[in-house]
């Protein structure tokens, strides 16, 4: 993992005792001065500054190539910056060790993969059981089913993920990303295959999800369909 | 759900790649115990039917074959000794006990053994129904003897002549059951027990009809036995006693432990053979685990980075893989172990070529915990080596779809 410069990653969190001091504010996504470097690559990705509030959406905007899904990745702790700290929840999540970055990115942290992807040897409803597990929260069947009829996809719980169409798995990957009450919903391209009606429903969904988790949505994409339905947007 | 539930929906969800990596490591785990227990239990088996002899004394000839006929009951027998020349031995010093024994008739394949009172107690057995021998013609039965004829205390039969089962010659004089030894799990267990004077009363008998040459009721020291079974007070001068007999009488001595020893460094051969082709074969189950394994990873390296994004960490994940392959080698240890144990207990108890009966730790013993920690063992290195690439797993690459 990179180490981040004191100096900066000081004044973004506080520690004492390891043990991790809330600040008293709204801001529950902060990026500051983030950049990354391929092993293999001398070109750094420089990103831009985010702050996000509580319960704020925010659609990230690029072309191909530019680094989104790296961004994305940066944002749940998948990979470590260069330089520049990412904070959510004000914990700088680069500086939490490999274990302690799991557990946090499994509790506050819900991510839909661009590719539509569950666990293929497991029921919709056993995946569903697997994310809470692995997520440390307890499991109940019946949040699980009313977070399955919410999305319509009720009659899939007890169907293998292979027996599922494109539109179940994706409606599926929105239950897996949000199904444990993440601080957090990050979304790769999750229209970028859809025709203009199933775009906005999936806009809608992943809205409505935020809204009822309490979560900051960002969703990053090179699909312009969906600009207007986020108040803020930022441009790499 | 847990790591377990996830483990065997994983498995359960390829039920012909794991049936076919448990089926190979069964067959290979059953080979290894099956050809380990099998020489385990002869080797008891026939330690066990030595008894407390020392030495054998009997005609010259083959050192093994006296051995195996007068001691095991599974040879012919070299010849006879003259009675006085085993007497004279009984008298020495060095010796603690000497049983004098004469056979040469079977009834049903069983033999039937003329000795004396102090058989038994070479491999303490004891009467458990009736009594022993008191007049000429009368028997006990082995306990397996008596199960297998259906022979009981009161009933007679008629020897037959020779050692083989379909003897065509039968005495006519019959001869009397009046007791039953106990099952001991020694070769007692397979013989027909009488006293010195029926054998050679039948023989005379026999004789007379044959040859017509010899005379009725002649003396003990003009009769013959096939060999005498020695035990020492101590066996500091064994060796000696042996090189003294076979130098200056016309007799052979012997030691069992020591023919039984080389008979089974040649029978060895044969067994460690088939033990190294069964370990080669594990070795084989093992590397097909540890491929297996590898290709699962490779194969779901796009379901192992998901379940990291949930919150898994590195351990989960490997537990998860170590339970996937442990369930399948445990399982296969279970099979492997009771396939060998039933078919080898199959094979002592349905046929005679094996002595009957099964050690006392057949079920459980040193040669078993070896095994099972060589298996686990082969098991603990192919996982280690496997579950390798999930600690490398590029979460990031993998959701990126660049692997």
């Amino acid at each position: 993992m990179q180490k981040l410069r004191p100096g900066k990653k000081d004044s973004l969190i506080q520690r004492i005792n390891g043990q991790f001091e809330k600040k008293n504010n709204l801001e529950m996504i902060e990026v500051q001065n983030l950049n990354f470097r391929y092993k293999k690559d001398s070109r750094i990705l420089n990103f831009p500054n985010i702050t996000l509030n509580n319960s704020e959406s925010l659609l990230i905007l690029g072309r191909s190539g530019v680094g989104k899904t790296t961004l994305l990745h940066l944002l749940s702790g998948l990979l470590s910056p260069y330089h520049g700290a990412v904070v959510v929840d004000d914990v700088a999540i680069h500086e939490l060790s490999p274990k302690r970055l799991d557990a946090f990115r499994g509790h506050h942290i819900g991510i839909i993969f661009q590719r539509n992807h569950a666990i293929s040897t497991l029921t919709v409803e056993e995946n569903l059981r697997a994310r809470l597990f692995f997520s440390g929260r307890a499991i109940n069947t019946v949040v699980i089913q009313q977070l399955l009829e919410s999305l319509n996809i009720a009659d899939c719980i007890s169907h293998r993920t292979n027996e599922l169409s494109e539109g179940q798995l994706q409606r599926l990957g929105i239950a897996m990303a949000v199904i444990h009450s993440p601080r957090v919903i990050l979304a790769d391209e999750p229209t970028s295959s859809l025709d203009d009606e199933n775009c906005m429903k999936v806009i809608d969904l992943l809205k409505k999800q935020a809204e009822l988790n309490d979560a900051n949505l960002v969703v990053i994409t090179h699909d312009q369909r969906i600009t207007a339905h986020f108040s803020k947007t930022i441009f790499l | 759900m847990n790591i377990w539930s996830i483990s065997i929906r994983n498995i359960s969800s390829k039920p012909w790649y794991s049936a076919l990596g448990l089926i190979t490591l069964t067959l290979s785990i059953t080979l290894l115990f099956g050809i380990q227990q099998l020489n385990y239990t002869v080797e008891s088996k026939l330690n066990n039917d030595l008894g407390t002899i020392d030495l054998v004394l009997g005609a010259k000839g083959s050192p093994l074959q006296l051995v195996l006929s007068s001691i095991l009951h599974i040879d012919n027998p070299t010849g006879n000794i003259s009675y006085e020349a085993a007497e004279a031995v009984q008298r020495n010093p060095l010796v603690k006990i000497a049983v004098p024994i004469s056979y040469g008739d079977n009834y049903k394949g069983f033999r039937i053994v003329g000795t004396t009172p102090d058989f038994p107690t070479l491999y303490n057995v004891e009467i458990v129904q009736g009594r022993g021998p008191k007049y000429t013609l009368e028997v006990v039965l082995g306990n397996d003897v008596a199960q297998k004829t259906g022979l009981d205390i009161g009933d007679t039969f008629e020897s037959g002549h020779g050692l083989a089962a379909n003897s065509l010659h039968h005495h006519e004089r019959p001869m009397k059951v009046v007791g039953i030894y106990q099952p001991s799990g020694t070769v007692i267990d397979r013989l027909i027990v009488t006293g010195l004077d029926s054998v050679w009363e039948l023989h005379e008998h026999h004789d007379h009809e044959d040859e017509n040459s010899k005379e009725a009721g002649e003396e003990h020291y003009n009769k013959e036995i096939t060999s005498l079974l020695v035990s020492f007070k101590n066996l500091s001068g064994l060796l000696k006693f042996s090189n003294t007999i076979n130098r200056n009488t016309g007799m052979q001595a012997a030691i069992p432990r020591y023919e039984l020893d080389r008979l089974f460094s040649f029978v060895g051969i044969g067994v460690k053979t088939i033990s190294w082709i069964a370990f080669l074969i594990l070795l084989l189950s093992g590397l097909m685990i540890c491929l297996n394994l590898i290709q699962m990873v490779k194969d779901r390296s796009f379901d192992l980075a998901l379940y990291r994004t949930y919150g898994a960490s590195h351990l989960q994940l490997v537990m998860m893989l170590i339970l996937e392959a442990f369930i399948l080698v445990i399982l296969a240890l279970i099979l492997g172990y009771i396939l060998s144990q039933t078919t080898i207990y199959c094979v002592l108890y349905y046929t005679s070529l094996l002595p009957v009966g099964l050690p006392a730790d057949f079920w459980f013993n040193s040669n078993i915990m070896n095994l099972i920690f060589i298996v686990l063992s082969v098991a603990i290195i192919a996982v280690s080596i496997a579950i390798y690439p999930v600690l490398k797993l590029n979460i990031s690459k993998i959701l990126s779809h660049e692997i």
